[in-house]
This record gives structure tokens, C-alpha cells and sequence, in this order.
């Protein structure tokens, strides 16, 4: 099974953590975690790196160039549209619209203008790019793989139905998702002062019964 | 069900030391689900698709090593929720999410104590701590939950301030442990066996499965590149496998029909 996060995943295998610490690591972040002979698999496609190879030192070119080809350096860097891309992946109110309206065949572009119009916390559009190339790589499935990826994730179905209509549909169900994520109740600090974070889970999702649907397009 | 037919070679005397298996070396366990294996068998062979017979043996290698691996935090996961689980229509809901729970916690402060340790080492030794940090960063960040990013502080500090609420996490396994004990020591004698293995998950344990788990992680990673290798054929120890198998595939041509192989040699 190919997964849209491919190179979130490769970032956290080249931490050097474990399996079982990956996968929890995933599961933390909402992510579908990959099935032991994948997590192989990729582990297998990093196994190429250069000799000596030096993680965290960006003055060292093989090393550099080799993370740069595996795609996973701007997470090692700290750059600032990498760090909004995690902001989106983390954010409960940002997410699920940033995913269905990329996942519709939107650019991030009009990710950004649907933000604004849904007050939504802002985020740059390079923000959003990062976020679709480390963590939603939509180009990196075909059709048959997001049928399997989309069978194990939450909102499958919901998905399932965005990919099949494209664009149009897309907005309709960001809609919803935005209309309903604003309404449940965000917390960033505990009571008492602790620090931690949290949100409440909105409400299940009802799509409005719409009329005769769009002919289906390719996203 | 219990695999005999694959563990038949076996003496009954082999499996006295089975309490949880989890450092065993054999390929299948009794408990072990033999299909279970074959299915992780039948993906790596799929992935790696091996063309000769170092590459099958090297993937081969590859799924003992796995599966070892996978033993492992099965055992871990089972030392505390197995006996539960057995008992789980007896057991309140609660009790059985808090074995969950305390799973969930002691890999977080696993992940926590490496994340931290790479950065300490890199502080300790001044090498590139900023980038260290930089490049942790979004593990750190989903781990702490601090506001803002740790990326934007000092890493001395951060590593301070890791080891503090790394303290605060592991005594917060502890305590979740303790309180699963309780639990079941007070559920009852019929939760003996449970509360035994509930106990097994102590400090001292937890220190050695991470320690078998990291060396047979490092034994995976080398044959990930041994088998790397062999494709390409670039290392010497590689490229030893290439001929060893060379020459045991012609010995079975050979033996199989010699006088095909006769042939060819005079019409050669």
C-alpha cells in the first residue's frame, strides 16, 4: 500500500526509531500507519545513504544531496513553510479542508483563498505546498492505491467520494468540514495552567443531500 | 493454535524457559500463528521479489529477523494485555483501556528518551546542536506539546527541559503500571496470571526488550544493505554470496542431470 505521507515516514525511519515507535508516532499525528513488510520496505529504499553519512550536518554535501534526493531534507532544516506544513498537519481546524480540497485536484493557491473565506487560521500557500508534497503527496497514488489507502483511513469513505467527483464536490464537502470544525470547541492550554493541548472531537459528519450529481472528472 | 507440526523437532525440554519468548531465536513459536508468518513470508517476497539465491536467502534472513523483531513487541504488548484479554468479559472496560494506555505511554517515553538522547549527544559533544535540534524538531514538538516550536529555543535548554518531562512521563508510566496492578490485584485470585505478567513490564524488562530490540534492528539494517548489496554487487562480502550461490546453483544442475551438462561441455 503507497501512502500520501511516503516522505514523513522516511523522515522519522532516518531518525533511527524503531517499528513500533514510527507507527505510534503516525498514529499520534492521525496518520495511517504502514503494515510491517511496507515499513520494510521503506526502510529497504533508505538503505542507499552515502558513507560516512552525517544526518544533522547540513555542510555535508553527499549527505545533503542524498537527503534532498530522498525528498526529506526540508524537514531536517526547519524551513519555515515545512514547519506550516506541520502546523496544517496538526492543526484540527486546517486539515481536513487542506487535505479534500488538494485531494479535488485544487492548487494550493485556492486552499489559501478558502482559508480566508472560512476564517480559518491563515497559512501561506508554500505553507500548504510543503504540506501536499511531505505529507499528502497526492501524485504518488493512483486510483487503485487510494482505494486501498482510503479503506483504512477515518474519513474514507467521505474521501472515497471526493476523489470519484473531483473539484466540485471537493469544495462542497470542505464546506461542511470547515462549517463543522469551527463550531467544536478549541483548547490549546488545560485547566489549571497545564500545558498540553487538545481539541473534542467534532460531531460526525451528515453531507447535505445534494441534487443529481456532477459527472464524475478526474482530479 | 499451537503450531506442532512446525515445532515437532523440538524437545519438550526447549520450550521450559517460554514465559513470554521473547528473546527466543527459534522460527516459530507454539503460540505463534504459522499463516501469520507465511503471509509476512509471501510480502517480503513480493516487495524484494529476489532473483537468485543469495537474494533469497538474504530476504529470508530478513523475515527471521523481522518476525524476531515483531515477536518482541507482541510480547511486550501481550505481557500486559494477554491475560487481561483472556479474562475480558469478567474485567471492567476501564481496565482494559488502561492497558492500552500504559502500552501507548512506554513507547512515547521510548521515543522521547531517543529523541532527547540525540540531541544530548550532540550538545554534549558541541556538534551541530541547532541543527540537531532543528532536525528533531517535529518529533519533539508532537512529544512536548509545548507552545510554539522547540526549534526556536536553545538546545541546552531543551534538553533540560526534555529530561524533566521525560522524568515526569516515566513516573507517569510508573504510576499508570502501579494503578493496572491494583486493579487487578484487587479484581481478584482470578487475575493471578494477569497481574504476573502486568509485572513483567518493569523498568528493569522494559531496559532489556529495548536492548534486543535495537540489536536486532541493527542485524535488520545490515541486511537490508547486504541484500542492497547484492543487486549491486558491490562489497566484497556481497559479492562472496554472488559466487557461493553461483556455485551451489551449478552443483544442483549438475547433480540433477549430469549428462545434459556433459554435452555442453564437449559441444563447448
Amino acid at each position: 500500500m503507497k501512502l500520501p505521507h511516503h516522505r514523513f515516514l522516511d523522515y522519522l525511519l532516518l531518525l533511527g526509531l524503531q517499528d513500533d515507535e514510527v507507527v505510534r508516532m503516525l498514529e499520534l499525528d492521525d496518520l495511517v500507519p504502514p503494515e510491517p513488510a511496507e515499513l520494510a520496505r521503506a526502510r529497504f529504499d533508505l538503505a542507499d545513504r552515502p558513507t560516512p553519512f552525517r544526518l544533522m550536518d547540513q555542510g555535508h554535501r553527499p549527505s545533503q544531496a542524498w537527503l534532498m534526493e530522498k525528498g526529506v531534507s526540508g524537514l531536517l532544516k526547519d524551513k519555515p513553510a515545512a514547519r506550516e506544513a506541520l502546523r496544517i498537519l496538526r492543526s484540527p481546524v486546517l486539515r481536513q479542508p487542506t487535505e479534500i480540497l488538494l485531494l479535488g485536484g485544487h492548487p494550493p493557491g485556492l486552499v489559501l483563498k478558502f482559508n480566508l473565506e472560512h476564517d480559518l487560521p491563515a497559512v501561506s500557500e508554500d505553507g500548504v505546498a510543503h504540506f501536499q508534497y511531505y505529507m499528502w503527496d497526492i501524485k504518488h497514488l493512483a486510483t487503485d492505491d487510494w482505494a486501498v489507502f482510503l479503506r483504512r483511513h477515518p474519513e474514507g469513505e467521505i474521501y472515497l467520494e471526493v476523489l470519484g467527483h473531483g473539484s466540485s464536490k471537493a469544495l462542497t464537502v470542505a464546506d461542511v468540514f470547515a462549517a463543522r470544525v469551527k463550531k467544536a470547541p478549541v483548547f490549546t492550554t488545560l485547566p489549571g495552567g497545564v500545558r498540553g493541548g487538545g481539541y473534542i472531537k467534532p460531531p460526525p459528519l451528515f453531507l447535505p443531500k445534494a441534487g443529481p450529481e456532477p459527472a464524475p472528472c478526474e482530479p | 493454535m499451537p503450531a506442532r507440526a512446525d515445532n515437532a523437532r523440538l524437545a519438550p525440554q526447549a520450550h521450559n524457559a517460554l514465559k513470554h519468548a521473547a528473546y527466543s531465536r527459534a522460527a516459530l513459536l507454539p503460540d505463534e500463528d504459522p499463516a501469520e508468518r507465511r503471509q509476512l513470508e509471501e510480502a517480503y517476497f513480493d516487495h524484494f521479489d529476489p532473483g537468485s539465491q543469495p537474494e533469497v536467502d538474504a530476504v529470508r534472513a530478513l523475515v527471521d529477523l523481522t518476525w524476531r523483531r515483531e515477536r518482541i513487541n507482541r510480547a511486550e504488548a501481550a505481557m500486559a494485555t494477554h491475560a487481561v484479554a483472556r479474562a475480558q468479559d469478567k474485567l471492567p472496560a476501564p481496565l482494559l483501556g488502561l492497558v492500552q494506555e500504559v502500552h501507548h505511554l512506554d513507547v512515547e517515553v521510548r521515543l522521547l528518551t531517543r529523541t532527547l538522547e540525540l540531541l544530548r549527544q550532540a550538545v554534549a559533544s558541541d556538534r551541530r546542536p541547532k541543527e540537531t535540534l532543528q532536525g528533531v524538531a517535529p518529533v519533539l514538538d508532537r512529544l512536548l506539546g509545548w507552545p510554539g516550536s522547540v526549534a526556536d529555543l536553545d538546545p541546552a535548554q531543551v534538553v533540560l527541559d526534555g529530561d524533566r518531562a521525560l522524568a515526569a512521563r516515566t513516573a507517569a508510566v510508573e504510576f499508570s503500571r502501579g494503578t493496572l496492578r491494583t486493579l487487578l490485584a484487587a479484581a481478584g485470585p482470578a487475575f493471578e496470571a494477569a497481574r504476573a505478567e502486568a509485572s513483567l513490564l518493569e523498568p528493569k524488562m522494559a531496559a532489556r526488550l529495548l536492548q534486543e530490540r535495537t540489536t536486532l534492528s541493527k542485524a535488520i539494517e545490515r541486511q537490508m544493505r547486504l541484500l542492497r548489496d547484492l543487486r549491486g554487487g558491490t562489497t566484497f562480502e556481497g559479492r562472496i554470496l554472488v559466487a557461493e550461490g553461483r556455485i551451489r546453483d551449478f552443483h544442483e544442475t549438475r547433480s540433477a542431470a549430469p549428462e545434459a551438462i556433459e554435452t555442453t561441455g564437449k559441444a563447448a
